[in-house]
């Protein structure tokens, strides 16, 4: 299918596809970066979790605010809030011992998504753009949206490099990291809270249910070929960046849906990974 | 080894505590349950190289657990250097740690030099870069182990006796007073003990330090310690600064036995009553 200009013409010509590729990159970058985190301490389901149980918080902030003042900003407060909720109930759950981990996340996932159907069955009108929260619409990105995007992105990488170390010794061994003094259960929560962030961010770009692959597939990818830490943060940084502009390119010459091109093309990479260490070994 | 200066609390060459000292501890996982450790009175003098012996199931490591913070004692007082040990504050830099088993997932992205200066990484604080100065600390006591060309090398693909002594040195970064290692040479043939043991002995020797080994094989081990506590749920036995003799081996092996046959009366014995 040929596209009537091309993609370059079209970013030069159309601000908001700037915004969706600006909105690509950065989203794409940062939770790469995260994804590190997330598969050495191995947090993919806590991440899934949390991202399907924002639909709650969504769908609330939706039948709340849909119509008021600024009501973008005040959709955005209401889901931060909700999934910062979460994390925290999440990570307290998965510290006591009444119930398991899995089980306390499998059970916030579906009763927040439950209170998220009923908030959107309330609200009594056309439900069409709630398949954009879940799946992503990155050509619906505002330029308010970008700045949002990258003040909460430059949060989560600045509380990143702050704690980097503390964060690092903490995937490698917990137990010994709160033997040897480290603040373990700040370190987790911090974790759990950063995720949630970073779902929030995300939700415009890729949507509820496709943030798990950019949270997980470019540090999964990065820890197939790199031995040393420095070597896979930057390995899953290149795969995040380099899979959203593929999967951008990829889905406006194509005509598909972005989010999920991207995540294909995370997944292509992923493969060639394993391919690459199969011929290696 | 450095004297500790200014931790503001006190630092330890001041005061005359016991590395360890521990009075009438009581612990057990559950009300329900026996208690798995009782009437537990123990000192560790500075200086001192101990190994506690006994036989599985006896209490060793919640005994480690205990001295490390990790539970608290149902009743007794458990000190290291006079303080309670989940309230060390920066005198937790003086205890060094080596698990039996570090639960690191093998394909982890850390370099044997990654794992040591994460020693450091207590005493360098929140928000800080580890000096240069804990850098070369970290190389020096990777070539003290022989793993100066491992260094870069991923800690997961380094054999078990070189990881095991990636995390002794690792808990030796910041310069502790007391070591406590559990379980060290279990996976490591025989020659490759007898080298560990001398190796620890010279550490008491060069760094002045206390060392509470827990090992179940008295046998090796006796050459090189001062002491011997053989712990099966309460301290059976506890060779005090005497010479580790023969005399001295064969009652450590009877307390083992001895506590092994009474265990096992005790179950025929629970048996019997309750068939009746």
């Amino acid at each position: 299918m040929d596209a009537d200009i091309s993609f370059l013409e079209s970013l030069q010509t159309f601000e908001f596809m700037r915004n969706a590729f600006l909105a690509g990159l950065i989203v794409g970058t940062t939770c790469s970066i995260l994804s590190v985190y997330v598969v050495l301490k191995r947090l993919a389901f806590i991440g899934q979790g949390i991202s399907h149980s924002a639909f709650g918080g969504v769908a609330l902030a939706l039948l709340l605010f849909e119509d008021s003042a600024f009501a973008d900003l005040k959709v955005g407060a209401v889901t931060l809030s909700f999934c910062l909720m979460i994390a925290v109930l999440i990570g307290w759950t998965s510290r006591g011992k009444r119930i398991s981990e899995d089980s306390a996340i499998g059970i916030f996932f579906a009763v927040s998504m439950a209170a998220g159907v009923i908030f959107i069955a309330l609200r009594q009108r056309y439900t069409g753009e709630v398949f954009g929260y879940l799946f992503g619409n990155i050509l619906g990105v505002s330029s308010s949206d970008i700045v949002a995007i990258s003040v909460l992105a430059a949060l989560v990488l600045a509380i990143v490099t702050a704690f980097f170390k503390e964060i690092f010794f903490f995937c490698f061994d917990e137990r010994l990291a709160a033997i040897s003094g480290l603040p373990t259960r700040f370190l987790h929560y911090l974790l759990l809270i950063l995720l949630a962030l970073m779902i929030v961010i995300s939700i415009k770009v890729v949507g509820i249910i496709l943030v798990s692959a950019f949270l997980v597939i470019p540090g999964a990818t990065a820890k197939l070929l790199s031995t040393n830490f420095r070597t896979m943060l930057i390995v899953s940084a290149g795969v995040g960046i380099a899979s959203s502009l593929v999967g951008l390119y990829a889905s406006y010459q194509l005509e598909i849906p972005s989010g999920a091109t991207i995540v294909l093309v995370q997944f292509l990479a992923l493969t060639a990974a394993m391919l690459v260490k199969r011929l290696r070994a | 080894m450095n004297a500790v200066t200014d931790t503001g609390e006190g630092a330890i060459e001041q005061t005359g505590d016991p590395a360890i000292q521990v009075s009438g501890l009581r612990f057990s996982y559950s009300q329900a349950l026996e208690p798995t450790l009782h009437d537990i009175d123990f000192v560790l003098e500075r200086g001192v190289f101990l190994a506690l012996i006994g036989p599985n199931g006896g209490g060793k490591t919640t005994f480690l657990r205990i001295l490390l913070g990790e539970l608290q004692p149902t009743t007794g007082s458990v000190q290291l250097f006079g303080r309670p040990p989940h309230d060390l504050g920066r005198l937790r830099a003086k205890i060094g740690y080596v698990p039996q088993k570090s639960h690191f997932d093998s394909s982890f992205p850390a370099s044997a030099l990654d794992v040591v200066l994460m020693g450091s990484f207590f005493e360098t604080g929140l928000l800080r870069r580890v000096s240069g100065a804990k850098k070369r600390r970290a190389r020096e006591l990777l070539a003290r182990f022989g793993l100066e060309d491992r260094s870069r090398e991923q800690i997961g693909k380094l054999s078990y006796g070189q990881q095991q002594r990636a995390f002794i040195a690792r808990a030796l970064m910041p310069s502790p007073d007391l070591l406590i290692l559990d379980e060290p040479t279990v996976g490591i043939d025989t020659e490759g003990q007898m080298l560990f043991y001398e190796q620890v002995a010279g550490l008491k020797r060069d760094f002045g330090l206390t060392i509470l080994i827990v090992s179940h094989n008295i046998a090796k081990i006796a050459g090189h310690v001062d002491e011997i506590a053989c712990l099966f749920h309460t301290m059976h036995w506890h060779s005090r600064s005497e010479l580790i003799n023969e005399k001295v081996l064969q009652e450590a092996h009877v307390c083992e036995l001895d506590a092994y046959l009474k265990e096992h009366l005790r179950h025929i014995n629970e048996f019997h009553r309750d068939k009746e």
